[in-house]
């Protein structure tokens, strides 16, 4: 294992920092169209946004609204999902509240005489109000100047076609939506599309195209006119995150609409805002003070405690707890629980730097194995001589020497627990928020209260925790809105618990994490394990300290909690699990595939991909598909959702684990559901792998 | 769609939970469960900032600026060994340093607050705790020159981490000039020294940077106003006891 895999770090980019230290705004940025992605006005433009962007952007116009998220998943590559609501465009005179999911590739970059050219479908999972597809070409003219032409089909061929060059559009089938509108793609009439977009100073660029769009759909329903096919719009960059976007559309309309960027390479805060770490401390030279380097010490039992206890207190100032440790005259082996940095091998820097100055010269090397909730989950062996002599040099240097085992194959080597680290009990008494969005009724409801939240640990591994929530204000109990699901109600019963449960045990849970043998990992947990479901759950995870594949089993049996969320059950009781493969894919892409039994006793798989940068930012995208059928799953036909993990130390500058993720999901059904338990073994791993180890290796001396 | 303050690897609730930073307006945290309770800690100092920059600006900066005589007077009485005194010029902040800890060449002077500037025989190598920090630099071929007060072109490299907390490297050309002759006293020491001139442009991108050093006859660095990197800029520092 010993200097493998380095070159993602041996091979650094030059030209990244220098686009980094030298940062010069384009003179003509991708601007946004009010569809959220880079365009014209409503017709798209070959442009991409740069790698790792993510965007927002709220646009109104005539009682309609798109509200969108895009992502930048590769430089190529740009996603899109979208809520949007068109008024009274349904025969009784409602509006249509829609989720839709575009993409977008370019194909071809700009060069030369050539131009960008990129294609892209707009809304092509679910019922496809606004579904068009698209080819795209754009050409920057003066450095300010950029000339965009394309062809649309669907919405975007409603107006001014050229006929169907790929036979007619099969109308839609929209079912319960949710489903790709495979067959309709590039189908139907065509139109030809155009416009121009000046950047007229670095803040300001205007625009203007020839719009496609018929309208179709809204001129019917009274709610729009549309005289003209020429939009006219402008965008005002208030800062590198924010901007308010103007239109005037289609000879009849205003719109407006705000967009922020957020670059998850681009911290709001100055990353490192910490404690220095202990300096190296090197050893006398052997000639210089060889009784130094004697090593009759191994004979008093006393020098291993006091250098447990000196070393303990040092580390717990860092935010870390020494929780073994075999010490023998040539080799030290610590155990160390990181409570404080959420990159794994800034904390064995610092554990190896403060070992250097705790253990006496004879001891060579260092074994530093990192600990997950009580089970030993990798250890880094490391050359005292290194440390001392590469403390200055790139961390590439100390990479190089750095041998990654699973701390189950090494020796047993007479580890000493640390008095007082068992039994552990810390507590907390702190805020909580709870929201529904996507309700069409009121968009947006939330409840925030209390949490007090426990946790016990007896010994390694064995875990008692839980937490109690109460409600202080909210209106989430104001929902009427019943479940139309016409199969059990597994998870679309949300509203009932969060109107009943107030005052409720969030959850409470008997944990036991243990290390069976090399590679494996496994997990039982017992009790309440999550607001809706109480019962057991086993699991086991194979995953090799250095491989990029892990494998794992879980299995469980739960019972439906009933709506008051204290300790009783409702009549519902299930047997669900998975198996599950993970594979690290290497660039931050990291896909999983769960195939198994959900809670609703429907079988099928989950798909998911998350983009994880080194900092912890994750982006991610699932979707689940069952045996059950599109009726019974009802609205959405399966589901899916995207997800977004954002580290609290990229926001603050400052040392932390914690990471505030969520989930946006279109709808909350009950075909393929999980249960949500806690401390699911992959992800309380994987940061202490090698992997993972190796693309955050630059804090180790951090 | 759920939003929750949780440990690293913790798995997704549900329904929603809405940044419980947000409720902190109302409610303070506390418990012995850090990783609980930072989201409340995060939100106080999120609405503390805010507050600040609504508020009408104040006086920015101390409003008495330290002697840098009598900071190192004070800071020798109290502190017994090597110490040097440092001002990075966008913080503005003149504060002492001692040493904490020498490795070979290399030594590391911290602040009270444990911040530190690591220098290998006077030249900058590394910062830890200001934020953005330089990681380490390859300072050998230009302390070659400067120590000997010689002038001559050389290369180095400082290294940082990128946005995502990759570690990059940044190679630039040098140019060392001699300057003027320059003798002071400070600190109840006196000092005979030459100015040196670095000049450093980056081997990939346009930029631009300077370093200057006072260096007497034994190769001691006593003055030095030497570039950190692309977000801190400048700091100067003043030998106060080798």
């Amino acid at each position: 294992m010993r200097g493998q895999k380095i070159a993602g770090i041996g091979l650094t980019s030059v030209a990244a920092l220098g686009a980094w230290v030298a940062y010069a705004e384009p003179t003509l940025t991708p601007s946004p169209g009010t569809f959220g992605l880079p365009g014209l006005v409503d017709m798209p433009t070959a442009e991409s946004n740069p790698e790792g962007i993510i965007t927002a952007s709220v646009f109104r116009f005539a009682g309609a609204m798109r509200i969108t998220a895009t992502f930048q998943v590769t430089d190529r590559l740009t996603g899109a999902f979208r809520y949007s609501r068109v008024p009274r465009i349904f025969t009784n005179g409602s509006a249509l509240y829609d989720r839709s999911f575009d993409v977008q590739y370019r194909l071809l970059d700009e060069k030369d005489w050539r131009p960008a050219v990129a294609i892209g479908l707009r809304d092509f999972i679910g019922t496809g109000v606004y579904s068009g597809e698209y080819i795209v070409a754009s050409k920057t003219v003066t450095p300010r100047l950029r000339a965009t032409a394309g062809l649309g089909w669907g919405r975007l061929g409603s107006h001014g076609d050229i006929g169907s060059p790929f036979g007619s559009r099969p109308t839609l089938d929209i079912g319960e939506g949710g489903k790709a509108n495979t067959d309709q793609f590039f189908r139907g009439p065509v139109s030809p599309f155009f416009g121009l977009a000046w950047a007229a100073t670095d803040k300001l660029t205007l625009k203007a195209e020839y719009s496609t769009d018929g309208y179709d759909r809204e001129t019917a329903a009274g709610t729009f006119s549309r005289d003209s096919s020429v939009n006219l719009g402008f965008e005002y960059r208030f800062n590198k995150s924010a901007s308010l976007t103007g239109y005037y559309l289609y000879g009849t309309e205003v719109g407006l609409q705000f967009n922020l960027t957020v670059d998850p390479r681009r911290a709001p805060a100055p990353s490192g805002l910490e404690t220095a770490p202990l300096p190296v401390r090197p050893r006398p030279s052997p000639s210089a003070d060889p009784a130094a380097w004697a090593t009759d010490w191994t004979a008093d039992p006393e020098v291993h405690s006091g250098v447990q206890t000196a070393l303990a207190k040092a580390l717990a100032k860092d935010g870390q707890v020494l929780e073994s440790m075999a010490l023998s005259a040539t080799r030290v082996e610590v155990r160390v629980r990181n409570q404080k940095y959420l990159a794994q091998p800034q904390a064995v820097g610092r554990v190896a730097r403060a070992l250097t100055r705790a253990v006496p010269p004879s001891v060579e090397t260092f074994v530093i194995t990192s600990m997950a909730n009580g089970m030993p989950t990798s250890s880094v062996t490391l050359q005292r001589s290194d440390i001392e002599r590469l403390e200055s040099e790139g961390s590439v240097e100390i990479l190089r020497t750095a041998e990654f085992t699973d701390p189950m194959t090494g020796p047993d080597t007479g580890l000493v627990p640390t008095p007082g680290t068992y039994p552990r009990f810390v507590w907390s008494l702190s805020p909580y928020g709870e929201a529904s969005v996507f309700d069409p009724d009121d968009p947006l409801r939330a409840d925030f209260g209390v949490q007090l939240a426990g946790r016990y640990e007896f010994a390694p591994g064995l875990i008692l925790s839980g937490s109690i929530r109460k409600k202080i204000v909210g209106n989430l109990d104001d929902s009427t809105r019943v479940s139309d699901s016409t199969v059990y109600h597994v998870r679309s019963d949300l509203v009932e618990y969060q109107r009943q449960g107030d005052a409720g045990i969030h959850d409470l849970t008997l944990a036991w994490y243990a290390r069976p043998a090399p590679n494996l990992y496994s997990r039982v947990s017992v009790g309440l394990l999550e607001r809706m479901y109480g019962g057991v759950s086993g699991e086991l995870l194979w995953k090799p300290v250095d491989s990029r594949l892990a494998l794992g089993a879980e299995v469980n049996y739960v019972k439906q909690r009933d709506f008051d969320t204290m300790f009783s059950f409702r009549d519902y009781d299930v047997a669900t699990g998975h198996v599950s493969a993970y594979y690290d894919f290497g660039k931050g892409f990291l896909g999983q595939v769960d195939v198994g039994r959900y809670l609703l006793g429907d079988w099928g798989a989950t798909f998911t991909l998350d983009r994880e940068f080194a900092n912890g930012w994750k982006v991610g995208a699932y979707a689940t598909f069952t045996d059950l059928s599109e009726q019974d799953f009802g609205e959405g036909s399966f589901d899916k959702g995207v997800r977004l993990t954002i580290p609290v130390s990229w926001t603050t500058g400052k040392p932390s684990t914690n990471k505030v993720s969520t989930v946006i999901k279109p709808l909350n059904r009950d075909g393929g559901a999980r249960l949500d338990v806690d401390g699911r073994l992959y992800e309380t791993i994987r940061s202490t792998h090698q992997g993972d180890m190796q693309i955050q290796w630059g804090r180790f001396w951090r | 769609m759920t939003y929750h303050v949780a440990p690293a690897g913790r798995t997704f609730r549900r329904a929603a939970a809405v940044g419980a930073g947000l409720v902190a307006l109302a409610l303070a945290g506390c418990g012995t469960d850090t990783s609980k309770t930072e989201g409340t800690t995060i939100a106080m100092g999120v609405v503390k900032g805010m507050t600040a920059k609504l508020s009408p600006k104040k006086a920015a900066g101390p409003a008495t600026v330290p002697d840098p005589e009598s900071l190192a007077a004070s800071a020798m009485a109290s502190f017994k060994g090597p110490l040097i005194l440092a001002q990075i010029e966008k913080a503005g902040l003149l504060t002492a340093l001692g040493e904490t800890g020498r490795n070979g060449a290399v030594r590391t002077y911290a602040t009270s607050n444990e911040q530190t500037l690591v220098l290998r025989n006077g030249l900058l190598t590394a910062t830890r705790g200001l934020g953005d920090d330089l990681m380490s630099a390859k300072t050998d071929a230009a302390a070659g020159l400067i120590l000997r007060r010689q002038a001559g072109t050389v290369d180095r490299v400082y290294r940082y981490l990128d946005g995502e907390g990759i570690e990059r490297p940044l190679p630039m050309a040098c140019s060392v000039t001699t300057g003027p002759a320059k003798s002071f006293d400070f600190a109840g020491r006196h000092y005979d020294t030459l100015q040196l001139d670095e000049s450093c442009k980056a081997t990939s991108t346009t930029l631009t940077v300077s370093n200057s050093y006072w260096v007497t006859a034994d190769g001691t660095v006593a003055l030095s106003r030497q570039w950190i990197g692309p977000a801190l800029g400048h700091v100067t520092i003043q030998l106060v006891r080798p």
